[in-house]
């Protein structure tokens, strides 16, 4: 084997170097995406809980209460027996000034305790500290690790401008951490400040965002649990810092499965073009098949040949493209890092380190999409006697196969994927990977004779409009079926990819944006934090009286959003003043209408439910929805669903009157203010401005600046899913380029009588990149159903699923035109080296060749 | 029944060093007792009020100096001892005050830390009674007044520091209600005056001890023996933090209301 593969394979890949490098490149572009997106996912989730565990340090459990817990329950906690310590600790994500030195992680601690809780390295004791008494004096004081001070120019005594929700505020250093354990959470991005001071700094009031509790020895953490359980009370969540850091990987997880299947598609491109290639050089490399079956070589000496060839190729392609990966994988965790915490406000920071796991999936993954795609022309090599090697076009003359059976399957394959989208008949995991499998197969296999249909339409069409090129590309195409149903098949995928994934996108945006302009009516949204999911800040309810008061103002209304665990799932519970706010917002129900809302939250104490909370909980009108409380567990009866796209786990909306009453917090996160008619609306806000100047920070945004701002925020989620279909892009641009490749070498001698005979190198550039443009057609056409189909699963069952949210299906028309537009540009490109390596053959050489 | 305390802060250890010195005579002539010499110690050298202006230096390792200046006031004694301490040098600290009030039956004391920037107090738990008190060799703990009723107390011989007598006692907490960062401490009382001169002390599960207080510059003041100068080393950081005493006064009457949590968090109260 290892003589066959240095004298025929080598050989082969030295003849044949560059089509060699587009099949590697197919392999590498696969395995990068899927290396990069699967170790920034990794480093992702792993940094997210890597930040809980080190910031947890020794503490055993936590307690968290929605909306903070209240500084007395310290106190509480301090007195029960088997608890050794309780430390109170206040996070927070802002950013330095000078953008560059990336986010900081901000804990607030209590300094003259938390030894027992964390190992703050200040080499030594509490002594090293600049001076500990200074630093409890003055609330400017911070610590940070050397790492950041290092980063940052920071020595000890000097300060730092960071951005806060009261503005730029200058923090001094007054002690710096010695990078290990504690200090290394969030990548080292660490400040530390005194609780209190963060209470003051980010509006925290008499709360803390948690509590952290260490055991007496010998107290069994269920002990613990239990203990803290009963005393507080069902509205608080006591649980190990383990399982906290499980709760948050769960709320990201939604937006981390999406790219599953994005690098679950590279994949399958890769493997197409992997099957592409293979298939030309069996078709290539039948006359050495030949031989060497002449020569005594069984089927299965011949197939394993092949296989060999594309290990060597899964391996070399597999490790090139985990290298690749690696470059990549940094900024796709920036742009998922900055995603999950404006999102979802959770946090992760980290560098990636691809791990090994990861390489040995990349690995592993590469090699099986070479095998998978080289094993069916090894398989047709293996078949090839030494006659038919032997006699010239016979085997381009065979038919593709069965091509009955290959479209009942197809048919069969994509029905049951249709069907089971329609009435899914079990859910989870197991229903997307038999959808994408059905549907996945029931493509591939009607590809190919559909591609030939297709072109038998076409290529009378282009001749008509260049009948030289015209004819010549179609003969091509048609004349090696197997080579132009495979490039079309990843070509296919590739756009199916791509308007599948546009139109969810179109869709999903489209909903949020009707839902944002029918929802979001109020003149000026006046917020403390730019943060949506995780405010910095929270305004006291008595700022609704003052904003009340100034000219021009006709209503004000207090949004507050908590976001507690129901049925093991983060949900939303929001609240304002429904009295004011039906006034001015039209709600499309599902159940129920505006007067049994209006009487239910407001008169009878009910609650209104989103149609994906209703749908996800199967919960309706007439039922209801158990919410834990800080004044215990309170069963809201749902007086009507209406459709919202506040949260993709499900809202329950009250009214504010009874959210004050249960959860005994009336900080607010947004004031929604309308103004009266002929007041002029920038005049109202900078009244406001000016009244909340220095005392609260303010962010003042008309309706659509805030709009805007969502949008934006909503924009940074798609971002990635922007690069993989860029991704996708590239891989069927490769795909067009080998294949061209691929077809002028095999016509070679073809082209050499063509030029003989007076042929132009620009009629015969202009018959290649035809070709391609009939390609890249093909594949698109193919994919405008499939893509569609896709789609349709995607903001169908696939978001209800995740969501619980259904959405009118917006056809991508803008990706379609950009599509119209790229596709000929690329395919051009893609033919460019082809028609230039056509035009410089030597006519001599060339029909010499063969 | 006397009731005489070692009193742990600055101004009651000189207290006590005056009391323990009169009762030292007295004493020579017969087998001394550990608890009859502490009993005698904290009854000569009682007072019920006392205020001084302390001059703090902390000196680490590396030779960095730290000085602070401080305001004393202290009512009570031992187990009732109410005591309040107002930061006033330098600047950027004035104003941070410190109060610690007795709980009766052996309970550790309350004790606050008032911060005029959050112009809060918070509170001490008996978790941080092992931390610094503001960056001093000092822990919460040693902050307490000292009463020897919460220990075990064993006469462990005599020795000579610095060419001074000294009855050597062991003292190892009871810890009934309240815990003790400590596992025993060790106390040089002198003869002549049975004014603590020494005390070693030992953490929890350690052999040596972790900490070494020296009481030094012993002078009369009104009548009243008072070592003007208190030493705490960190055997193990290697750094000292000393107290220098000034504008000692004794049985003054106190301020109504100075030992408050009102009082703590007031602008300037003292």
């Amino acid at each position: 084997m290892r003589f066959l593969l240095r004298t025929l394979s080598l050989s082969y890949v030295r003849r044949h170097t560059a089509k060699t490098v587009l099949t590697l490149l197919g392999v590498i572009v696969g395995v990068a995406t899927f290396s990069s997106i699967e170790s920034a996912k990794g480093t992702l989730v792993k940094g997210i809980r890597s930040t809980v565990d080190r910031v947890a340090g020794k503490a055993q459990l936590q307690i968290t209460m929605e909306g903070g817990v209240p500084e007395a329950v310290q106190e509480q906690v301090r007195a029960l027996p088997g608890i050794r310590a309780t430390s109170p600790v206040i996070e927070q994500i802002v950013t330095p000034e000078k953008g560059e030195l990336g986010s900081l992680m901000v804990i607030g601690i209590d300094l003259l305790g938390d030894r027992e809780m964390r190992d703050y390295g200040f080499e030594g004791d509490d002594a090293d500290l600049d001076d500990p008494l200074l630093f409890l004096a003055q609330p400017d004081s911070a610590i940070f690790t050397r790492q950041f001070a290092g980063k940052a120019g920071l020595k000890s005594g000097g300060s730092i401008a960071i951005k806060v929700p009261k503005g730029v505020k200058r923090v001094a250093a007054r002690g710096l951490l010695t990078p290990k354990g504690f200090s290394e959470a969030f990548g080292g991005n660490l400040m530390v400040v005194d609780v209190y001071a963060a209470q003051e700094l980010f509006g925290r009031g008499r709360r803390f965002d948690r509590l952290d509790v260490r055991l007496d020895e010998g107290v069994s953490i269920a002990t613990g649990i239990a203990t803290l359980e009963k005393t507080l009370g069902p509205a608080f969540r006591v649980e190990t810092p383990g399982k906290r850091g499980e709760q948050m990987e769960k709320i990201v997880a939604n937006f981390v499965a999406g790219f599953n299947i994005s690098s679950g598609f590279a994949l399958a491109i890769g493997i197409f073009l992997i099957f592409n290639a293979f298939n030309v050089a069996v078709n290539r490399r039948r006359r050495d098949i030949g031989t060497l079956r002449a020569l005594g070589a069984t089927p299965r000496q011949v197939q394993l040949l092949f296989l060999a060839e594309a290990l060597v190729i899964g391996i070399v392609g597999g490790l090139l493209g985990t290298l690749a990966g690696t470059t990549f994988s940094q900024a796709f965790l920036k742009m998922m890092g900055q995603t999950t915490e404006t999102l979802y406000g959770v946090t992760s920071s980290g560098i990636v380190h691809l791990p090994p796991v990861v390489v040995l999936e990349s690995l592993c993954l590469g090699i099986i999409a070479s095998l998978i795609g080289a094993w069916g022309p090894a398989l047709t090599a293996s078949r090839i006697s030494p006659t038919e090697a032997f006699a010239k076009g016979t085997f381009q003359a065979r038919p593709p196969g069965r091509s009955g059976l290959r479209i009942t399957v197809g048919v069969i394959a994509l029905g049951s994927a249709i069907l089971m989208a329609l009435r899914p008949p079990f859910g989870g995991n197991p229903f997307i990977f038999t959808e994408l499998l059905l549907g996945g197969a029931g493509i591939v296999l009607l590809v190919g004779p559909l591609t030939l249909l297709l072109l038998l339409g076409l290529v009378p069409l282009a001749t008509r409009f260049a009948p030289v090129a015209g004819r010549l590309s179609g003969d091509t195409l048609l004349g090696n079926a197997r080579r132009t149903s495979g490039t079309i098949m990843a070509m296919a995928l590739s756009l199916t990819f791509v308007l599948g994934l546009g139109g969810y996108m179109g869709s999903t945006k489209k909903a949020l944006e009707r839902w944002m302009n029918d929802s979001l009516t109020c003149d000026l949204f006046v917020r403390a934090s730019a943060n949506f999911n995780r405010p910095d800040f929270l305004f006291p309810g008595g700022l609704r009286d003052d904003l009340q008061q100034l000219p021009g103002v006709k209503s004000v209304e207090s949004f507050r959003a908590i976001r507690p665990l129901y049925q093991g799932r983060q949900i939303q519970v929001t609240s304002i003043e429904y009295n004011l706010l039906l006034e001015r917002i039209k709600y499309d129900f599902t159940q129920g209408d505006v007067a049994a809302m209006r009487r239910g939250l407001i008169q009878e104490g009910k609650c209104v439910v989103s149609d994906n909370f209703s749908r996800r909980y199967k919960l309706g009108v007439g039922q209801r929805v158990e919410l834990v409380t800080p004044s215990g567990k309170v069963s809201f009866p749902i007086a009507a669903v209406v459709r919202d796209y506040g949260s993709d786990q499900g809202t329950v909306m009250l009214d504010r009157s009874q959210f004050i009453r249960y959860w005994q917090d009336d900080r607010v996160d947004i004031y929604d203010v309308s103004v009266l008619p002929g007041s002029n609306v920038g005049q109202v806000r900078d009244l406001i401005r000016t009244m909340l100047a220095g005392r609260y920070p303010a962010l003042v945004s008309t309706r659509q600046e805030f709009i805007a701002e969502i949008t934006k925020a909503l924009d940074a989620f798609y971002a990635l899913t922007r690069v993989t279909l860029f991704l996708a892009l590239l891989v069927a641009f490769l795909g067009i380029v080998s294949a061209l490749l691929i077809s002028v070498a095999e016509r070679t001698r073809e082209i050499g009588i063509l030029k003989a005979l007076g042929a132009f190198p620009a009629q015969l550039a202009r018959g290649i990149v035809l070709e391609a443009l009939l390609l890249a057609l093909a594949g698109l056409v193919l994919a405008l159903p499939a893509g569609n189909l896709f789609a349709f699963f995607m903001e169908g069952p696939l978001a209800e699923l995740f969501t619980g949210w259904i959405m009118s299906h917006h056809y991508p028309w803008e990706i379609l035109l950009q599509l119209l537009v790229a596709l000929p540009l690329i395919s051009a490109l893609a033919a460019w080296i082809p028609a230039r390596q056509a035009g410089k053959m030597k006519i001599v050489e060339a029909i010499e060749y063969e | 029944m006397f009731s005489i305390r070692i009193v742990r802060r600055p101004l009651c250890h000189l207290t006590m060093a005056l009391l323990l010195s009169t009762i030292c005579i007295s004493l020579s002539w017969a087998g001394p007792d550990a608890r009859a010499l502490l009993k005698e110690s904290e009854s000569r050298h009682r007072t019920r009020t006392q205020l001084y202006a302390g001059e703090l230096t902390v000196v680490n390792k590396e030779g960095k100096v730290r000085k602070k200046g401080w305001k004393s006031f202290r009512e009570g004694y031992a187990s009732d001892a109410k005591n309040l301490i107002r930061f006033i040098d330098p600047p950027e600290v004035k104003g941070v005050g410190f109060l610690s009030l007795a709980r009766p039956g052996g309970q550790n004391p309350d004790q606050w830390l008032y911060l005029p920037s959050m112009k809060r107090e918070r509170r001490i738990a008996a978790q941080d009674r092992d931390a610094s008190f503001v960056g001093t060799d000092f822990n919460y703990e040693d902050m307490e007044e000292f009463d020897h009723e919460k220990y075990k107390v064993a006469l462990k011989g005599e020795q000579h520091l610095d060419n001074i007598p000294c009855y050597v006692i062991e003292a190892i907490p009871v810890e009934k209600v309240g815990k003790s960062v400590y596992e025993k401490k060790i106390l040089y009382l002198r003869k002549d005056n049975l004014y603590l001169f020494r005390e070693d002390l030992y953490r929890k599960g350690e052999k040596e001890p972790a900490k070494r207080m020296v009481l030094a510059d012993l002078q009369q003041v009104e009548g009243h023996w008072v070592a003007r100068k208190m030493e705490m080393k960190d055997l193990k950081k290697g750094s000292t933090t000393t107290v220098l005493l000034k504008e000692i006064v004794f049985d003054r009457p106190q301020a109504t209301g100075r030992f408050t949590l009102q009082n703590l968090n007031r602008e300037g109260g003292d």
